[in-house]
């Protein structure tokens, strides 16, 4: 490397224009060879980079500390943010479905507040139940990790509010038709 | 990734990290803390990590973000007796003032670079890495840290001869 290429290439260098290999080039040369007067005011900044890159941590308990400090971070699997909206989703899915049974039930119930027969809350409860198997399976499709029995709970919970209903509008019915005590017809149970 | 794996991938970053902190910093003590900072927060998010391309650029991404942070904290809102309000820096700056030593001279002119030349003059001049992963590392276009590459050299340059004619005036 003549001294006409180093030149050169300092120019270059100034201008933010020299690749990695030739600024290792002039670092190289700075290093390594006698420098003549006119080239010798870059020396010290290209000397100065050379030394910088063997900088260490010279605290010798650092490796042991960070050691001490990884084993106290707590095992938590952190969940991700992809999988908690698939979870949302899936809640969310659920609870309409829910409410959407739920408030067709309560709808049935009430035009056919005198009939209220053990058919009709039996294909509510099918029905029911195929919401609940929908949910599972739109929660099956979406979820790794989560525990399908929280929404199984959550159905169960429904059904069992779904029977206490049934049977309160029965009584209910039994209450704004008082004739029906005296005569009872066959649709009551 | 377990705790061994960890070290063998994470821990030989670690003097990387520690002089880009340093140099962003300008404190020894506080670089270390950051870079334990940095560690312990790899290390939580370890699930993860095999989803980036590149832990070292993650790792100096995080560093770069820390730093900046504490040196946010450093400056305090002042009422001045004037009733302007003013910032102190509370930290002294560890580099202090020596013209007799050209390299001291060297660390006093990075001294006065902004923090982004500070950045670009480590990342380039001192770890050699190419500008595309200085770009992702900074979030800047190649273009603009070309332009400060060269700003903060013939800046550098600039203060050193100032501070040389100083002290031949002494002489």
């Amino acid at each position: 490397m003549n001294i006409k290429e180093i030149e050169r290439l300092i120019e270059k260098y100034y201008e933010g224009e020299t690749s990695t290999t030739e600024e290792q080039i002039l670092r190289d040369f700075f290093q390594n060879n006698e420098v003549p007067e006119h080239l010798r005011e870059h020396k010290p900044l290209f000397s100065y980079f050379t030394g910088e890159k063997d900088v260490e941590i010279t605290n010798p308990d650092f490796d042991r500390l960070l050691d001490e400090r990884l084993d106290e971070v707590p095992v938590i699997r952190s969940v991700s943010w992809r999988s908690s909206i698939y979870t949302m989703t899936a809640v969310a899915a659920g609870l309409i479905i829910l409410v959407a049974v739920m408030f067709n039930f309560r709808q049935d119930l009430s035009k056919t507040r005198t009939a209220s027969t053990p058919a009709a809350t039996q294909s509510d409860q099918a029905a029911f139940i195929e919401a609940r198997q929908t949910l599972l399976f739109v929660s099956a499709r979406f979820n790794n990790g989560i525990n399908e029995i929280q929404h199984l709970e959550v159905f169960d919970k429904g059904l069992e509010q779904m029977n206490k209903l049934s049977s309160f509008y029965q009584y209910e019915s039994l209450i704004i038709n008082p004739d029906e005590l005296q005569n009872p017809s066959s649709n009551s149970n | 990734m377990n705790k061994q794996e960890f070290q063998i991938q994470v821990y030989p970053l670690k003097n990387k990290l520690f002089r880009f902190a340093k140099r962003i910093l300008d404190q020894t003590e506080e670089a270390e803390d950051v870079v334990q900072e940095v560690f312990i927060k790899l290390w939580m998010r370890r699930e993860t990590l095999a989803e980036y391309r590149s832990i070292e650029a993650l790792a100096m991404i995080t560093t770069k973000n820390m730093c900046l942070d504490r040196i946010k904290k450093r400056k305090y809102p002042v009422e001045r007796m004037d009733n302007h309000r003013g910032y102190i820096e509370s930290l002294p700056m560890e580099t202090t003032p020596d013209y007799s030593d050209e390299i001291s001279r060297i660390r006093l002119a990075m001294n006065e670079l902004t923090e982004q030349q500070k950045m670009i003059v480590q990342l380039r001049d001192v770890e050699g890495y190419e500008f595309e992963a200085i770009a992702e590392i900074l979030d800047m276009n190649e273009n603009a840290i070309r332009v400060n590459l060269s700003r903060a050299r013939k800046k550098i340059r600039e203060t050193l001869n100032n501070t040389r004619i100083y002290e031949y005036q002494r002489n």
